[in-house]
């Protein structure tokens, strides 16, 4: 007998069934598609008001891409710098000069549903980077100011190891991105 | 730790430990070329239901495995006829051991079949053809020779087991997932962390020991020494489970860097003259024989000094043998085990006299 909790036992049983785990693959796979299309949207309003990033961005060049996603052939989104924001230009990988992808989608959900950081996956291993290391950890960091400014602070102490006090006025940016974030949505859905 | 005047260290295996690692398998298996697994795995194995979280990785990459071989209770070479026999028919390109040591005995005596390509298994111990890939995905409590250049088939003939030796035994990646623990009474817990401090303690002071056979025999006494209590005590520890089983991978890898020990070798005759499976073996001797392997193999003092204090934790575990005696040896067997220690695999130099002394003290 393994050492298992009931609901991994439910699990493991459920995943017996051949049609259980295309369901469980497919569910995967359209949260993810949609945690990133939200991922997309948060980058254009992040950067868009975020002192931080906007910091963080000042050395891209007009143009940089990027994508993020997962391997082998799961959703992905890519993204571009487009004046003082990111802005997401679609699905799926368009000439990117650089790729993060994670290696399963196991991996991919546990970070898009916070149960890891996006830091911690990446010391992992739990992610694929191509193209240029440097470049690749400055995107992770501008990924981990966005988890700051929308994640509430429970699962900020779970996912960092230091949560950054905000000030007031980080507050109000907080609101802000939350408003900004709406539109960016809409824009990124429909 | 000494530098050597020359070594050659050669150990290739990719680990991929921790929370959902098996998730991270197809991915890891396809870099190394293999797309299409033949899973090798036992009954026992079968019934947890294991095979399901590997065959949901599979489906996460839109793949599929090649199909699930069940090996017997000791890799045979009709058993692995048999298996290389199904891994062609189903177009596999690479073999993953669930389990323990006869299933990834299993699997690499699989492997020598396939490349043998229905020729005879030869003679010679030592065998240098190209084998398919194999993985492991080792099972706590599984033994951690795993990940060792030895095989260990049992020729039905003559009724006893026959040891080869390969570099391409050594699998490219050992993957510990958490979920793949095994419920396990307090003395298989203890038996088969003790097997890990005996594996890592000869390989320790081994003399051919290299400065990074050293690091990882460390590191595996380290984490017994931190983790077996918690083990014992806690009811379920994931944290501990997960140190153990990465304690005996590491003692695997250190021990496949020295040529054996007298404990090993003890060991090895245990269980070909009395069936004592080779942890519970190494559990015995280490507990009563720990003074005289201090002074025969000149351990280094600090690890010595952990395995001490590991062995007080095991001390009076219900079902652990306190000695070879409570095993069910007879003190006229000990002369043959040492005869049988001599002739196997794992004593290079002439050690008899050692291992007979050793299974006294055991006794």
């Amino acid at each position: 007998m393994l050492e298992l909790t009931l609901v991994e036992k439910s699990m493991l049983f459920a995943r017996g069934f051949k049609a259980w785990r295309r369901i469980e693959s497919m569910a995967k796979r359209l949260y993810m598609a949609i945690a990133l299309r939200v991922f997309g949207a948060a980058f254009d309003a992040v950067s868009s008001i975020s002192a931080e990033c906007e910091r963080e961005l000042a050395d891209w060049e007009e143009g940089r891409r990027f994508a993020l996603g997962v391997e082998p052939k799961g959703p992905c989104i890519t993204l571009e710098k487009k004046g003082r924001r990111i802005r997401m230009i679609g699905t799926g990988l368009k000439d990117p000069h650089l790729s993060i992808l994670f290696k399963n989608l196991d991996s991919a959900v546990m970070v898009f549903t916070t149960y890891m950081g996006v830091v911690q996956a990446t010391v992992e291993n739990r992610a694929l980077i191509k193209g240029d290391n440097g470049r690749a950890m400055e995107v992770i960091r501008i990924l981990d100011i966005i988890m700051i400014y929308l994640l509430p602070g429970f699962i900020l102490k779970k996912n960092f190891r230091t949560v950054p006090g905000f000030t007031r006025s980080q507050y109000l940016v907080m609101l802000r991105i939350y408003a900004a974030l709406i539109p960016a949505l809409v824009r990124t859905f429909f | 730790m000494q530098l050597p005047d020359s070594y050659e260290h050669h150990h290739p295996t990719k680990i991929i430990a921790g929370q959902r690692a098996v998730s991270n398998l197809p991915f890891e298996a396809g870099r190394f070329g293999a797309k299409k697994p033949l899973i090798v795995l036992d009954e026992e194995m079968g019934r947890t239901g294991f095979i399901h979280l590997l065959e949901q990785a599979f489906a996460d990459c839109g793949q599929k495995s090649g199909g699930v071989f069940f090996s017997g209770e000791r890799a045979t070479a009709a058993g692995a006829g048999e298996a290389a026999e199904f891994f062609r028919r189903s177009g596999c390109d690479c073999f993953i051991a669930v389990g323990g040591g006869a299933v990834m005995d299993g699997a690499k005596a699989a492997a020598m079949a396939v490349a043998l390509e229905g020729a005879e298994f030869p003679s010679d111990r030592r065998f240098s053809m190209k084998l398919p890939k194999i993985i492991a995905v080792p099972v706590t409590y599984a033994p951690g020779y795993q990940v060792t250049n030895l095989a260990e088939l049992f020729d039905e003939e003559k009724n006893r087991p026959l040891h080869y030796f390969s570099e391409n035994f050594i699998p490219c990646m050992a993957v510990l997932d958490p979920k793949a623990t095994l419920k396990a009474s307090g003395a298989a817990k203890a038996a088969f962390a003790l097997e890990a401090l005996a594996r890592g303690l000869e390989a320790a002071s081994g003399r051919e020991a290299n400065p990074i056979v050293v690091i990882y025999a460390k590191a595996a006494i380290g984490l017994v020494k931190n983790f077996l209590g918690p083990a014992l005590n806690e009811k379920r520890s994931r944290e501990a489970d997960q140190a153990l089983a990465s304690a005996s991978l590491y003692a695997g890898i250190a021990f496949s860097g020295c040529s054996g020990g007298i404990i090993t070798g003890a060991a090895h005759g245990l269980k070909a003259v009395r069936g004592i499976e080779a942890g519970m073996a190494a559990a015995v001797l280490l507990t009563r024989g720990l003074d005289f392997v201090a002074r025969e193999m000149r351990a280094p003092a600090a690890e010595l000094v952990a395995v001490r204090e590991s062995l007080s934790l095991v001390r009076g575990i219900p079902g652990l043998p306190r000695g070879l005696r409570e095993a069910g040896v007879a003190r006229e067997q000990l002369e043959k085990i040492a005869e049988v220690a001599q002739a196997g695999p794992f004593l290079p130099e002439d050690r008899a006299r050692e291992v007979f002394t050793l299974l006294e003290e055991a006794f």
